[in-house]
C-alpha cells in the first residue's frame, strides 16, 4: 500500500512532464525546427563572468537606465530571469509549418513561425508581456479558454497557459488593409499553436524525435516533406524548353530529406555536427556525384610544400555529365560561345566593321538628338593669397546635361516624322547588324581557340585540392615623378612591398591526352610559356606557376613549390594527419585561423580594422571541417572552432572576445 | 596574323592590375611661345608587360616588338619635325621601366594643336577634322579638350578597361612667366608663386567627363 502511495505522485509527475513536453505541440510536418537546450547552456556557461563584463554592464546601466516598464522587463529578463516567469533553464523550441489558405480564391501558402517556451510562473509571466507591451496601449490581455491567455499586436500574438508561452507570428496582412483579425481567426490561431497535436506532431516521427532527443545546446532540423507538397516549386521550372526529362525534378525529390545540425558549446571549441538523410531519389542523384573522395596522389602534394591550410573537395564530373546530360536540353559548344561573346565584348568593339557600325550609329544619334551641349563655363572666380580658388557651381553642373528624348521627336526642328522613323528603323537594323557580327566573331575566337565543348567534361576528375602556404611580400620597384610645390617633378624610384597569400591549386587529371591537347592550345595561343619543368601564366601581374606530375595539374604562385622535392620519408605528423582528413572524406578543410589573423595584421593598411584582427588572433586557433558519405548515401558534417583558451566555455572565450573589441574601442 | 595594336592594348588592360600615369606639361610664355612635354609611365606595370613582351602573339593578336614600337616613336618624332613652329622635338624612350618622355618647343598655340592633331589623326581614322586643345590671347590661356571628340573611343570601353583608366592618373601642369589672376575652375591648383597650375585626376574621368580638365586662366601682363 505504501509502495501505491510512493507510485501515484511519480505517475502524476510523469504525466505532468508529458503534459509540459513541447514536442506534443510541434507540427510532424514543420519545415524547421530548432530546439534551445537551455538546461545546457545554463549549465556550462558562467552568466556571472558574462555579467561582469563592462560590455554588458553598460549595456544594461547605460542603454537601458531603468526608467520605462520595458526598460525594466528587458533588465528583469538579463539579471533575473526566473523572474519574468520564463523557464529558461529548460528546452526551448522555435519551429515553422506551412498551411494552404483555407479561403478558396486564396492560393497563398501561410507560414507560420513559433517560439515555445515552457514558463515557472504564469503570473510573473503576465506581469512580464504586460510590462514589454507598456507603450503599446492598445495591447491588453484577454482570455481566450480556460487557463489560455494571450496579447497580441499587429504582427505578432503572445498565448500562453500555465505551462508554457507560444510566441507567433500573425497572417500576412497589407500595411493599407486596416482591417483587423476576426476573433474566429485569432481562435484557429491559438488553437493551431497552444495545444497539444495528439497524433499529428513530431513525436510521431522516430527521425525527428531521435534528432531533438540527441544532446546538443542548439538542434536544427530541416525535412524537405512540406515542399513536396508544392508543386509550383519545381512545374514552372519543368515548363522550361531547356529541360529535357520533366521526371527527375518533381514532388518525390523532395520527399523524405532530412537535415540534423547541432552545436555545441564546449570548454576552448564550438562543435557544429550534421547528418543529412536524403530522400531515395534525390539519393539517386547526389550519391553518384558526391560520394567520391580526392585521390591520394592529389593529397600527397601535402607532402611536398609547408602548408597552413587547406580545403578539399571531389565531385564526378562524368557523373555530373551524365546527370545534365539526361535532364537538360543543351549545347556545349553554343553555351563556350555565349560565354565567348559575353567575356570579350569590348574586344570585339575593335573589329572595323563594328567599329563602322557605331560610327554610323553616332552619327544618327547626332541628327536625332543633335550635338551634346557643354554647360557653359562658369563665371570667373577669385584667388585667395593662397591660391585657393572659390566658384559657384551651376545648376547645370550639379544634376548634369539632360534631354527629353520624347520632346526631341516631338518637336524636331529640322527632320519630319518620315525621316525620323527611317533613322530610328535604320539605327534598329544596326543593332541587329552589329549583334550578329559579334556573334560571329564570337563563334570564330572559339574556333581559334580548337575547344570541343564535350571534351570540356572529360579533362579533369573533379577532385581539387587549394593549399594556403603562408603570407608574403612581393617587392615591385617602379618609377614615378615627385613634384614639388611649384609642380617641378622629379623622376623617383620606389619600392612597394605588395602583401600576396602563396597558394598552390592542384586537380586531378581525368585524361592525359585532352589534358596535354589543352595545355599546347595555351602554349600556342600565348597564354602560358614553357620554363624547364614547369609553365609560366603570361596573363596578370603576379607570376603563376603550372606544374603537371603524374595526372595531377597544380597552379601557384609559389616559386619555390616543386612537386618533386620532398621524399616521402619527410613526412610528419600533422601532414600524415591532414593527408588522412583528405582521402577519408568527400571534403574538408583545415585552417589555422589564428596563424592566418595574426600574419595578416602587419598587411592591413587601415588601423582600426589591423587592431581588430590582432585581437581576433589571440582567440582563434584552428578550424577543422570534414564532410564524408556513408554507404547509405547518408552524410555526415563535421566542424571544429578550436580557440585558444581550452578551459573556459566557447560562449564565454565569445563574450571576452567581444568585450575585449569593445573595451579596446569604448574605454582608451 | 592578324595586327591590331589597339586590341592588344585592350587585351593588356583586360589583365593588368596595376596602373599608369600621363602627364602634359606646356609652359607658355607671354609671347605664346612654349614648351610642351608628354610622359606616359607604365612602370608599375612593369612585370605584366614584360610577361607578355616575351610572347610572339597573344590569342592572335601580334605583341608589338621594341622595334615595333621604336618605329611609331620614330614616326611620331618625324610627323611633329614637319609642323610648322614645331622646335626640339625630343622623344626619350625607356623600354625597362616603360616611361616615354616626349617634348618640344612650340611659337605659339596653334602650332601645338596642329602638331597633337597631326599625330592623332595618324592613328585614329575617327579624329575630328581639326582640334582648338589650347589657346592664348590677350593673357588668357584656355584648355579646352572636347570630350565628344573622344567618344567614339571612351563608347567601346568595357568596365574593365573602364576600372583600369580610373586607377591611372592623369596630370596637367600649366606654367606662366608671370602670376595666374583669376581662373574659371577648382579642378585646378594654383602653386604658391600662382605661376603653375596643376590638374590631377584618374584618367577616365579626365578623358569621358565633360570639361574636367578643362580651364580658362587669366596671366598677369
Amino acid at each position: 500500500m505504501k509502495k501505491i502511495f510512493l507510485l501515484l505522485p511519480a505517475l502524476l509527475l510523469c504525466f505532468l512532464s508529458e503534459a509540459q513536453d513541447l514536442k506534443n505541440y510541434i507540427p510532424e510536418d514543420a519545415n524547421y525546427i530548432v530546439k534551445v537546450n537551455g538546461i545546457r547552456i545554463n549549465k556550462n556557461v558562467n552568466f556571472d563572468e558574462i555579467r561582469a563584463t563592462d560590455m554588458y554592464k553598460d549595456f544594461i546601466f547605460k542603454m537601458l537606465n531603468n526608467k520605462t516598464a520595458e526598460e525594466r522587463a528587458i533588465i528583469k529578463l538579463f539579471e533575473t530571469p526566473d523572474e519574468t516567469g520564463l523557464n529558461l533553464k529548460s528546452e526551448m523550441y522555435a519551429y515553422s509549418f506551412s498551411r494552404k489558405n483555407k479561403k478558396s480564391d486564396d492560393e497563398r501558402i501561410q507560414i507560420t513561425t513559433v517560439f515555445a517556451i515552457p514558463l515557472l510562473n504564469h503570473s510573473k509571466f503576465s506581469v512580464f508581456i504586460k510590462d514589454i507591451y507598456h507603450k503599446n496601449s492598445k495591447a491588453k490581455i484577454v482570455k481566450a479558454s480556460k487557463g489560455v491567455y494571450f496579447i497580441k499586436n499587429r504582427n505578432t500574438i503572445v498565448v500562453w497557459n500555465t505551462e508554457n508561452v507560444f510566441i507567433c507570428n500573425l497572417p500576412y496582412r497589407s500595411y493599407y488593409d486596416d482591417k483587423g483579425y476576426s476573433t474566429s481567426e485569432i481562435k484557429t490561431i491559438i488553437k493551431s499553436i497552444a495545444f497539444p497535436l495528439a497524433s499529428k506532431s513530431v513525436v510521431n516521427n522516430s527521425k525527428i524525435l531521435n534528432a531533438l532527443g540527441y544532446e546538443a545546446d542548439i538542434a536544427y532540423i530541416f525535412n524537405s516533406n512540406a515542399w513536396s507538397q508544392m508543386p509550383y516549386l519545381y512545374d514552372e521550372l519543368n515548363r522550361n524548353e531547356s529541360i529535357k526529362d520533366t521526371t527527375i525534378i518533381n514532388a518525390d525529390l523532395f520527399k523524405d530529406n532530412y537535415s540534423f545540425s547541432y552545436i555545441n558549446f564546449e570548454n576552448g571549441k564550438i562543435i557544429f555536427t550534421g547528418n543529412q538523410f536524403y530522400g531515395k531519389k534525390l539519393a539517386s542523384i547526389i550519391s553518384p556525384i558526391f560520394n567520391v573522395k580526392p585521390a591520394p596522389k592529389l593529397a600527397s602534394i601535402l607532402y611536398q610544400t609547408p602548408v597552413t591550410s587547406y580545403v578539399s573537395y571531389a565531385f564526378s564530373f562524368p557523373e555530373v555529365q551524365k546527370f545534365v546530360d539526361r535532364t537538360f536540353k543543351y549545347n556545349m559548344d553554343t553555351l563556350l560561345i555565349e560565354y565567348v561573346r559575353s567575356t570579350q565584348s569590348s574586344m570585339f568593339n575593335t573589329d572595323s566593321t563594328v567599329r563602322a557600325y557605331n560610327t554610323e550609329l553616332d552619327s544618327i544619334d547626332f541628327l536625332i538628338n543633335g550635338p551634346v551641349v557643354e554647360p557653359e563655363e562658369s563665371d570667373i572666380a577669385a584667388i585667395t593669397d593662397s591660391g585657393t580658388v572659390y566658384v559657384e557651381s551651376t545648376e547645370e553642373d550639379q544634376y548634369g546635361y539632360y534631354y527629353n528624348s520624347d520632346k526631341e521627336k516631338y518637336e524636331h526642328e529640322t527632320l519630319n516624322w518620315f525621316q525620323l522613323d527611317s533613322l530610328e528603323t535604320r539605327r534598329d537594323t544596326l543593332y541587329t547588324m552589329m549583334s550578329t557580327r559579334k556573334d560571329t566573331l564570337a563563334v570564330k575566337l572559339y574556333q581559334a581557340l580548337g575547344i570541343k565543348g564535350d571534351e570540356v567534361w572529360s579533362i579533369f576528375k573533379g577532385d581539387f585540392l587549394l593549399l594556403y602556404h603562408a603570407m608574403t611580400t612581393v617587392e615591385k620597384k617602379y618609377k614615378v615623378y615627385e613634384m614639388d610645390e611649384e609642380f617641378n617633378y622629379v623622376e623617383v624610384e620606389k619600392d612597394k612591398k605588395v602583401p600576396m597569400p602563396l597558394y598552390s591549386f592542384a586537380a586531378s587529371i581525368n585524361s592525359d591526352s585532352l589534358f596535354n591537347k589543352y595545355l599546347n592550345i595555351l602554349i600556342q595561343k600565348g597564354f602560358i610559356q614553357k620554363e624547364k619543368n614547369r609553365y609560366l601564366v603570361v596573363l596578370g601581374d603576379m607570376n603563376q606557376y603550372i606544374w603537371v606530375n603524374q595526372s595531377i595539374c597544380i597552379i601557384t604562385n609559389d616559386n619555390n613549390f616543386n612537386p618533386s622535392k620532398r621524399s616521402s620519408a619527410t613526412k610528419s605528423d600533422y601532414e600524415v594527419t591532414n593527408y588522412d582528413r583528405i582521402t577519408g572524406h568527400q571534403s574538408g578543410a583545415y585552417i589555422e585561423v589564428g596563424k592566418i589573423l595574426a600574419s595578416s595584421v602587419q598587411f592591413v593598411e587601415d588601423k582600426q580594422t589591423a587592431e581588430v584582427i590582432e585581437i581576433l588572433a589571440k582567440y582563434f586557433d584552428e578550424t577543422i571541417y570534414t564532410n564524408a558519405f556513408d554507404e547509405q548515401s547518408n552524410v555526415a558534417t563535421k566542424t571544429d572552432i578550436l580557440f585558444n583558451e581550452d578551459k573556459k566555455n566557447s560562449i564565454n572565450i565569445l563574450c571576452d572576445l567581444m568585450n575585449e573589441i569593445y573595451v579596446h574601442f569604448t574605454k582608451k | 596574323m592578324k595586327y591590331s595594336f589597339y586590341a592588344i592594348l585592350i587585351f593588356i588592360a583586360t589583365t593588368l592590375t596595376s596602373c599608369f600615369e600621363i602627364i602634359e606639361d606646356v609652359t607658355v610664355h607671354r609671347n605664346g611661345s612654349g614648351t610642351y612635354k608628354f610622359i606616359v609611365n607604365m612602370s608599375q606595370s612593369k612585370n605584366q608587360i614584360d610577361k607578355i613582351r616575351t610572347q610572339d602573339s597573344i590569342l592572335h593578336y601580334k605583341v608589338p616588338t621594341t622595334a615595333m614600337a621604336d618605329a611609331r616613336i620614330t614616326e611620331i618624332k618625324n610627323k611633329l619635325q614637319t609642323v610648322s613652329g614645331i622646335s626640339n622635338v625630343v622623344i626619350k624612350q625607356d623600354h625597362i621601366n616603360y616611361i616615354y618622355n616626349l617634348s618640344c618647343d612650340f611659337k605659339n598655340v596653334a602650332a601645338l594643336n596642329t602638331a597633337v592633331h597631326t599625330v592623332w589623326k595618324t592613328y585614329d581614322k575617327n579624329a575630328p577634322a581639326s582640334i582648338d586643345l589650347y589657346s592664348y590671347e590677350s593673357g588668357v590661356f584656355k584648355r579646352n579638350a572636347n570630350n565628344s571628340e573622344v567618344e567614339h573611343l571612351t563608347n567601346i570601353a568595357g568596365s574593365q578597361e573602364i576600372e583600369l583608366l580610373q586607377q591611372a592618373t592623369y596630370t596637367v601642369i600649366c606654367r606662366f612667366d608671370t602670376t595666374v589672376t583669376s581662373t574659371n575652375t577648382m579642378n585646378y591648383t594654383l602653386s604658391p608663386s600662382k605661376k603653375a597650375a596643376l590638374y590631377k585626376n584618374d584618367v577616365w574621368s579626365t578623358i569621358a567627363d565633360k570639361g574636367k580638365s578643362n580651364n580658362t586662366l587669366t596671366i598677369t601682363q
